[in-house]
């Protein structure tokens, strides 16, 4: 069951856990995220045994680290609809046999359309972990200390609030919805349309107000960025460590 | 501080005045108190957002301690003005209590520590300490108007605007409003059409109507008038 929409906050929850990971400095653990993302979407597309394991990693990392796998896990499959949409057609077109290593051969496009998901549940999975595992903050401070253009990092954190408006204001029209078609389990495909149309007024609207608390709070388009906590020599080993052993777990699988 | 309104007019889409010709006088104490009444539509919260430079005037002038508005430094007036949204969601926008006490100061160029301690300090006065590595959208609407507070009083300013603090707060909340309020270090102007709550702290009060002044003077005497309560919405 995919988690309703009251519940997708993109605000983390990493207030409520002090786990390794949360405790982790920014800077490398956002190396290792780009690292193991890179390294994911490397895999050829009949490579099913090697992205099966990669897509373990980051539900493995949470239930390690405490953080709610299960949860982390509902919350990739939002990502499953779309990449159901591209990688269907791949099972009538792409009819070549793969060989299986427990005997026997598949058709090319099933094994290409499951590896599309399994690198999907990977690279969702890991960017979610560390959104849930990492203040947004930390994250500009990291983005900041590799020397990224402030107004790209701005537009970042721009959007990560515009995000959570959406997400709040899309849960209040779903309930609104819904408490007046009580007979109703889905909202039908003619309503989308006035609905995102509303959601995007409305959005639009709420964004100006939140803009306007920040302008009054002193923001604008040069203001500092926050610093983030720089990796102590531990934490500098274990992130070098933990790269090595992806390279290798990519180059022998 | 004095905060002066002349000839001030700034208009809604659609050319609507919601502020008409408005001229006043506020005159505050260090820790002095207005009210600013008028029913849903008189203008109130425009009033604010004028003061703020956050509506363009069409016609008319603001001045703040005789500075007309347009010679201060935006940065110099927000820093010395801060304001209470109406919905405690447009206000606090950061992910965790801390991060939004410390959005203001970390933009007002003083170091880490002396940021920190004004945080600690207002997150203190405000009595949401054990509050500081909640999340934002875990808050009771109460908690959210003390964290709003906070956040401007991380700031210290000399002035602090609120557009219907009681809105969407229970009895109790607006009993934690008023005593969070009450020691709050700064002037205030309080909009509201909850007239117990202004009476309860403001002394003075100036009462709009179709966005101008329609009376101003004592809150206590003002708000004995039934009559013209009613002409103007509040009864």
């Amino acid at each position: 069951m995919i988690d309703p929409i009251s519940t997708l906050s993109i605000h983390s929850h990493a207030e409520s856990k002090s786990s390794v990971l949360n405790e982790f400095a920014p800077l490398p653990k956002m190396l290792l995220t780009v690292l193991f993302l890179f390294l994911t979407v490397s895999f050829q597309r009949y490579d099913w045994t090697g992205t099966l394991i990669f897509a373990g990693i980051p539900f493995g990392l949470a239930w390690i680290t405490g953080h709610d796998a299960g949860r982390l896990f509902r919350r990739t499959l939002i990502a499953l609809p779309f990449i159901l949409c591209a990688g269907i057609a791949n099972c009538f077109f792409d009819r070549s046999a793969v060989a299986m290593p427990f005997g026997g051969t598949m058709p090319g496009g099933f094994v290409s359309l499951f590896v599309l998901i399994f690198k999907t549940l990977a690279t969702a999975g890991c960017v979610l972990l560390l959104s849930a595992s990492t203040p947004m903050n930390d994250l500009s401070g990291a983005m900041a200390s590799l020397h990224i253009p402030c107004v790209l990092i701005l537009q970042i954190q721009l959007m990560f609030r515009y995000l959570g408006l959406v997400m709040t204001e899309a849960a209040s029209m779903k309930t609104a919805y819904f408490l007046r078609n009580p007979e109703c389990r889905h909202i039908p495909v003619q309503d989308w349309g006035h609905l995102t149309g509303h959601l995007f007024l409305r959005t639009v609207e709420r964004s100006e107000a939140v803009y306007r608390a920040m302008q009054c709070r002193l923001f604008h388009a040069g203001t500092p960025l926050p610093r983030s906590r720089a990796a102590s020599g531990p934490e500098r080993m274990m992130a070098v460590s933990t790269g090595i052993l992806l390279i290798f777990l990519r180059c022998f699988l | 501080m004095k905060v002066s309104f002349r000839q001030a007019t700034v208009e809604r889409t659609g050319h609507i005045p919601a502020l008409n010709q408005l001229t006043c006088d506020l005159e505050f104490g260090a820790k002095g108190a207005i009210a600013l009444l008028g029913a849903n539509g008189a203008g109130k919260s425009t009033f604010l957002n004028a003061i703020l430079g956050l509506c363009p005037l069409k016609s008319g002038e603001i001045e703040i301690d005789g500075t007309r508005l347009q010679e201060i430094r935006t940065h110099e007036l927000r820093r010395r003005i801060g304001m209470i949204f109406q919905n405690a969601d447009d206000q606090l926008f950061s992910q965790t209590v801390y991060e939004d006490v410390a959005f203001g100061p970390t933009h007002l160029q003083i170091s880490d520590e002396e940021v920190a301690e004004r945080v600690h300090h207002a997150m203190d006065v405000m009595g949401i300490t054990a509050l500081a590595k909640r999340d934002i959208i875990r808050l009771s609407g109460g908690e959210k108007r003390r964290v709003s507070l906070a956040g401007i009083l991380a700031m210290q300013p000399d002035l602090l605007l609120l557009d219907e603090p009681t809105a969407m707060l229970d009895p109790r909340g607006c009993r934690e409003l008023s005593e969070c309020l009450n020691k709050f270090p700064a002037a205030k102007l309080i909009a509201t059409h909850d007239l117990v709550f202004a009476e309860k702290l403001c002394p003075q009060c100036v009462i709009l109507k179709d966005g101008s002044v329609f009376a101003e003077g004592k809150t206590e005497e003002l708000l004995k008038d039934e009559a013209m309560l009613m002409e103007c919405g509040l009864a």
